[in-house]
């Protein structure tokens, strides 16, 4: 069989088989109504969330600048804190650009593929640490408000406050990794694979899962026994 | 006014080239529902990517830059193909619908044997096939023109191995 010959099997078989496959322009126009991706909805509605905790923890600061004007040691800390919160929402903006970018972009199916897995790669990793660091310094923003007496804020206890600040820095990354770790790590893989154009990554997330939903299990169970001694031990108390 | 126009030209042009997203519709999706969503899919797509379009390429070679990249990267529909691939054991299985190509013997032949290839390679021969240069396929799929070449050879001959 020719080349040439594959060329006319298609061109004729299409044609017979396009014959009776036609939309109508109506058909076409209810087309245009766009349906939302989930992925893509979660990943935006992502970044967005975090964009308003940095906004809500500039205002913050904002205001603790105010208050702590006369305050040399912690206007070296809220400045900083200001300068990398607004950095921080910078990037956010730039990443919800990207990502339109990617969606709406006139790219061939390679750079497509890797700008998409330059999203999930790389921005997003970085936008998840960053996700905890906002929320961090939107806490610390607000206690700093709260505590004001006249211009002083006092941290009675430095090593147990690192210690505090640092486990809620890795509680909250750490509950966005686990949330999103799955649906991001399949994404991942399938543009991977796409990439390699091989798809045995694809069979072995199939077979990891069945793994991972197990793990979840015994998390789960651990974290609500905990959360019942807790709660147990907070009416005893 | 003017959006009126713009959409109106549009669909004219998408109307005109169809073929392009049947054609398309039947090498990536699996049934009759996903290729319908599919087929939505790629109509809304090109409508967001048409302020992209310039004209330095030709509509129709734009319709399948965005129409293929549509197809590929819709995750959504490819969690449901990998749990079929994963429950069929192996991939690349010709769909069942739509079953009029199966009827024109060679054609339906042909068809199977491109469903078998991966995703990157059903692309390529899918421009070769429609006689697309091998500069306008390396266009669309973003690799040189002598790997265009390279593949074509392996894909041709892994072709006739399956339609013989």
């Amino acid at each position: 069989m020719s080349n040439n010959d594959l060329i006319k099997i298609w061109k004729e078989g299409n044609m017979e088989m396009l014959k009776n496959r036609r939309f109508e322009r109506s058909e076409l126009e209810a087309f245009l109504k766009p349906r939302i991706s989930k992925t893509t909805l979660s990943l935006n509605f992502n970044i967005l969330v975090y964009m308003a905790a940095q906004l809500a923890a500039m205002i913050l600061i904002g205001f603790d600048l105010y208050g702590y004007r006369s305050n040399p040691i912690l206007l070296k800390v809220l400045i900083p804190m200001f300068i990398v919160c607004s950095s921080f929402f910078g990037y956010g903006v730039f990443l919800l650009t990207y990502i339109w970018q990617v969606n709406h972009g006139n790219f061939d199916l390679v750079t497509a593929i890797n700008k998409k897995l330059n999203v999930y790669r790389k921005h997003y990793e970085v936008w998840m640490w960053i996700g905890a660091v906002s929320l961090l310094f939107l806490i610390f923003a607000l206690n700093t408000l709260v505590d004001n007496d006249q211009g002083t804020y006092r941290i009675n206890r430095p090593v147990f406050f690192t210690v505090i600040c640092l486990l809620v820095f890795l509680f909250i990354y750490g509950v966005q990794k686990i949330t999103q770790f799955f649906a991001v790590r399949q994404i991942k893989v399938y543009l991977a694979d796409l990439q390699n154009d091989a798809l045995e990554g694809s069979h072995r997330i199939e077979k990891a899962k069945k793994k991972q939903m197990v793990i979840y299990l015994v998390l789960a169970l651990i974290l609500t026994f905990l959360f019942i001694v807790g709660l147990i031990k907070a009416i005893s108390f | 006014m003017v959006d009126t126009d713009k959409k109106n030209r549009f669909l004219e042009q998408v109307e005109q080239n169809q073929d392009i997203v049947h054609k398309i519709c039947t090498l990536y999706a699996w049934n009759v529902d996903d290729r319908k969503d599919l087929s939505q899919e790629i109509v809304c797509q090109l409508w967001k990517s048409y302020p992209s379009f310039r004209g330095d390429s030709k509509f129709t070679t734009w319709m399948y830059r965005v129409a293929l990249n549509t197809a590929l990267l819709n995750v959504q529909r490819n969690r449901r193909r990998v749990r079929t691939e994963s429950l069929g054991d192996h991939h690349g299985e010709i769909p069942a619908e739509p079953t009029d190509k199966e009827e024109h013997g060679k054609f339906g032949k042909l068809y199977g044997a491109i469903s078998q290839l991966p995703q990157f390679d059903r692309a390529i021969i899918l421009l070769y096939l429609e006689q697309f240069s091998y500069r306008d396929i390396s266009e669309v799929i973003g690799i040189s023109e002598s790997n265009v070449s390279v593949r074509l050879v392996r894909i041709k001959k892994k072709l006739k191995e399956l339609l013989t």
